[in-house]
């Protein structure tokens, strides 16, 4: 039990670092690299969606 | 078996999708109009990098970059303006001496740049202090200026603090006996 707890606390830093490098590095991207950056953000969470869901998790 | 792979080619696509979310974090971070002033008063040189402007407090408050100099001294400007684009980059720059919302003087007008792709201008200037057609100030008093860049649509302030060439300390008063103290 304490092992899942471990590696949940580990993404939430994985996760949290990225979102804080992803807000910093934001600013100094175009109006059209942002819109690149969401649609492909969308495609990569989707994508993992049904990889799990053909995984049958 | 065609399931799997059909589960992993999800898993590559994603993957792909990350990749190609870091390469435009990378490239488009990199393309742009980047502009570096390189500012020397009282023998320092000061570096004001293209960060610096975009910083949110001094975006949201649109504060300039303050910089202290002493009356009389020539302040040489350095504006580098880097094209990182596959194109080239035409502007005009002007640079004008601002105070209480009232220009004083330009200092460069609509000066016309042309930046060849992924190549730097550089555009050097001297505030003098004859520019500003002002006495000296007297001890104790300070002069702020706005030093105003325009860049196509882009501004720059600089907020100039000039003092006194030289401290003026007040005359030795004379001094005045003490009375022994009663014993």
């Amino acid at each position: 039990m304490r092992i899942y707890i471990l590696y949940g606390f580990g993404i939430l830093l994985c996760v949290s670092g990225v979102g804080y490098l992803a807000a910093e590095y934001i600013k100094y991207l175009s109006e059209a690299g942002k819109l690149a950056c969401l649609a492909l953000t969308t495609a990569m969470f989707a994508l993992f969606g049904k990889y799990f869901d053909e995984r049958g998790w | 078996m065609a399931a799997k792979n059909r589960s992993n080619l999800y898993l590559y696509l994603a993957l792909v999708c990350f990749a190609g979310i870091l390469a435009i974090f990378v490239i488009d971070g990199y393309l742009g109009i980047y502009d570096t002033l390189y500012i020397t008063a009282q023998e320092r040189q000061q570096v004001v990098e293209p960060d610096y402007w975009q910083q949110r407090w001094v975006k949201e408050n649109y504060e300039g970059y303050s910089l202290g100099a002493r009356w009389g001294e020539a302040i040489p400007f350095r504006y580098e303006i880097d094209n990182r684009n596959f194109s080239a980059y035409p502007a005009d720059i002007e640079v004008s001496v601002w105070k209480g919302g009232q220009e004083v003087v330009v200092l460069l007008n609509e000066t016309e740049v042309l930046v060849a792709p992924f190549k730097k201008a550089v555009i050097d200037w001297v505030l003098l202090p004859e520019d500003l057609e002002e006495s000296s100030p007297i001890s104790g008093e300070y002069r702020e200026y706005t030093v105003r860049i325009r860049l196509g649509e882009m501004e720059r302030k600089i907020i100039l603090s000039y003092y006194p060439e030289t401290a003026v300390y007040p005359e030795k008063v004379p001094s005045v006996p003490v009375p022994e103290p009663a014993r």
